[in-house]
């Protein structure tokens, strides 16, 4: 299911970029998605480890990919909009 | 059919270096056994020379039961548990207590509470064996096929009758025990106070893997963590008792034998189950160090697999986490594995970091549970909930040099032994079935 849920939100963030920002240059599409990867592998890690209850795994993992995640997509907001 | 003399199988005795495929024996197409990262080889990772091989003497189950008749007085894991339940020490409650007894209810094999021997399930075997209803008895053909369908057959059998993984490898007489010999003089293995004898057409060994509930394990060294242990020994040697009915049921000749005769290690090896580890033990790509085996000796030609390489004689140089987490520091911490023997119990002829096994016995004979705290520890032991261990046992198979890093980083994110003082967390987690995931490959 999260994985349904997270794969909707990246359909909807690329089709933001394709219809509403123009027409980006192919490094902003490159830059999407390693942003959309690193935050939907971030989640994994989060919802993943809770299962395994490895609480201490989930936080660093969810950090050390949304963080990344989140600076990308700034840069893609900015370049691509 | 291929040829299977005696001289192909017991081809080590002749063999300058142990540990590579035998000639002769069909082989199982090995590409689906595992992901791309682990590559199937011809000789197993570890270095033989079977020109200086020495087998030990004595066993170390053998020594510790003596020494324990010898001496009523030593401090055996009885004492130590008592005292530990009296003093709440964490994962030595009574119940965690009661759990390792009840783990091990049909299996237990070896030494007990007063380190006496002890053959649990094979004492179960009278009514083990009134299940079997052999062709003869039912007064039908006999099943005939391929060494391959054979194989695809016993493989399907074992994972419903409970087994995580098989392998399939034949005999070689350089990793058998000192009081194993083959004899024309019986028609099936026949365990005797002189040792074990087994006929020439018991060429073929069936490795049945069982897990270990990781959680639980993680606890270890304590009861709580032994009764995680004790769960793998019993569900590889009760599928294995499940799976030798099977095999009988078709007409052919199938044996457990004791640990002491057949040490599953070196077969596990062959038979593409693991790599041999820092820690002296196999490691599985899949399991890590959460598995445990039994071992079948078999007349049912079979189709054998192929040993496996996932770097880890490289990633070993670097991890190091089992040694640190030794209670008996009785790992080894050198960077490379060496020919010698760290003790009297091990096997010459293999370049492995060997363990202590001295104190590795006097360790777990006297801390009131047994230890496994080496096994529950390895860096390779993940669950499957998340893609981070798919990526990352990749990267360490592929790049094993960093596996310095990648101890650290699993140290970092909390994997590893479980601190004492939550031990007691395990008893208000929302378990899976026994444990484990058995969609986890
Ligand atoms: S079982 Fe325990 S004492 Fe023995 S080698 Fe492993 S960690 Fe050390
Ligand atoms: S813990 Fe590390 S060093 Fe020890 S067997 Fe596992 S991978 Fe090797």
């Amino acid at each position: 299911m999260r994985n349904l849920v997270l794969g909707i939100l990246v359909g909807i963030g690329g089709a933001c970029l394709y219809f509403i920002g123009g027409t980006p240059a192919w490094y902003v599409w490159g830059l999407y998605a390693l942003g959309a990867a690193s935050i939907v592998f971030s989640f994994d890690i989060l919802f993943g480890s809770l299962e395994e209850h490895e609480p201490r795994a989930a936080i660093l993992g969810f950090c050390m990919f949304l963080i990344p995640g989140t600076l990308l997509m700034g840069a893609v907001l900015k370049l691509g909009f | 059919m291929a040829d299977k003399s005696i001289d192909n199988i017991f081809h080590a005795d002749k063999a300058k270096n142990s540990g590579r495929i035998p000639e002769g024996f069909v082989y199982r197409d090995q590409r689906k056994r595992y992901p791309w990262w682990v590559k199937s080889t011809d000789h197993i990772t570890v270095e033989t020379d079977v020109s200086t091989i020495e087998k030990p003497t004595t066993n170390m189950i053998i020594m510790s039961v003596m020494n324990r008749m010898s001496d009523p007085d030593a401090p055996s894991q009885r004492k130590n548990l008592i005292k530990k339940i009296t003093n709440k020490t964490p994962g030595f409650n009574l119940p965690d207590a009661s759990l390792l007894f009840a783990s091990q209810t049909f299996w237990q094999s070896g030494i007990d509470i007063d380190g006496l021997p002890i053959q649990g399930y094979q004492d179960l075997r009278k009514i083990i064996d009134d299940q079997v209803h052999t062709p003869e008895e039912l007064g039908v053909e006999k099943w005939e096929g391929s060494e391959l369908e054979a194989s695809a057959m016993v493989e399907k059998a074992a994972i419903h009758l409970g087994a995580a993984q098989v392998g399939f490898t034949a005999i070689d007489l350089t990793w058998l025990g000192p009081n194993v010999s083959i004899s024309p003089d019986v028609k099936e293995p026949v365990a005797s106070r002189e040792g074990i004898r087994f006929p020439p057409s018991y060429k073929y060994i069936i490795l049945v893997a069982g897990r270990v509930p990781l959680w639980a394990a993680k606890c270890a060294p304590s009861s709580l963590g032994s009764a995680a242990d004790r769960t793998g020994y019993e569900e590889a040697h009760t599928t294995e008792e499940k799976l030798i009915n099977f095999i009988r049921g078709i007409g052919y000749g199938a044996s457990d034998i004791h640990m002491m005769g057949i040490n599953p290690i070196p077969f596990a090896v062959m038979a593409g189950m693991g790599e041999m580890g820092r820690m002296n033990r196999v490691v599985s790509p899949l399991f890590g160090g959460a598995m445990r085996f039994a071992v079948i000796l078999t007349d049912l030609p079979l189709a054998l697999d192929k040993p496996i390489d996932f770097g880890l004689q490289e990633f070993c140089r670097h991890c190091k986490k089992c040694a640190k987490a030794c209670p008996a520091n009785a790992l080894s911490y050198d960077t490379d594995p060496s020919w010698e023997p760290l003790g009297p119990y091990s096997f010459k002829g293999k370049k492995v970091w060997y363990d202590d096994c001295e104190k590795c016995g006097a360790y777990t004979s006297s801390s009131g549970s047994y230890c496994g705290a080496c096994l529950a520890s390895c860096t390779w032991n993940k669950g499957n909930k998340t893609a981070l261990h798919a990526v990352t046992k990749a990267i360490g198979a592929k790049i094993p040099s960093v596996s310095g890093f990648l101890a650290f980083m699993d140290d970092l994110f909390g994997y590893g032994l479980v601190p004492e003082e939550t031990r007691k967390k395990w008893w208000g987690l929302d378990l899976t079935v026994r444990g484990v995931d058995s969609s986890a490959k």
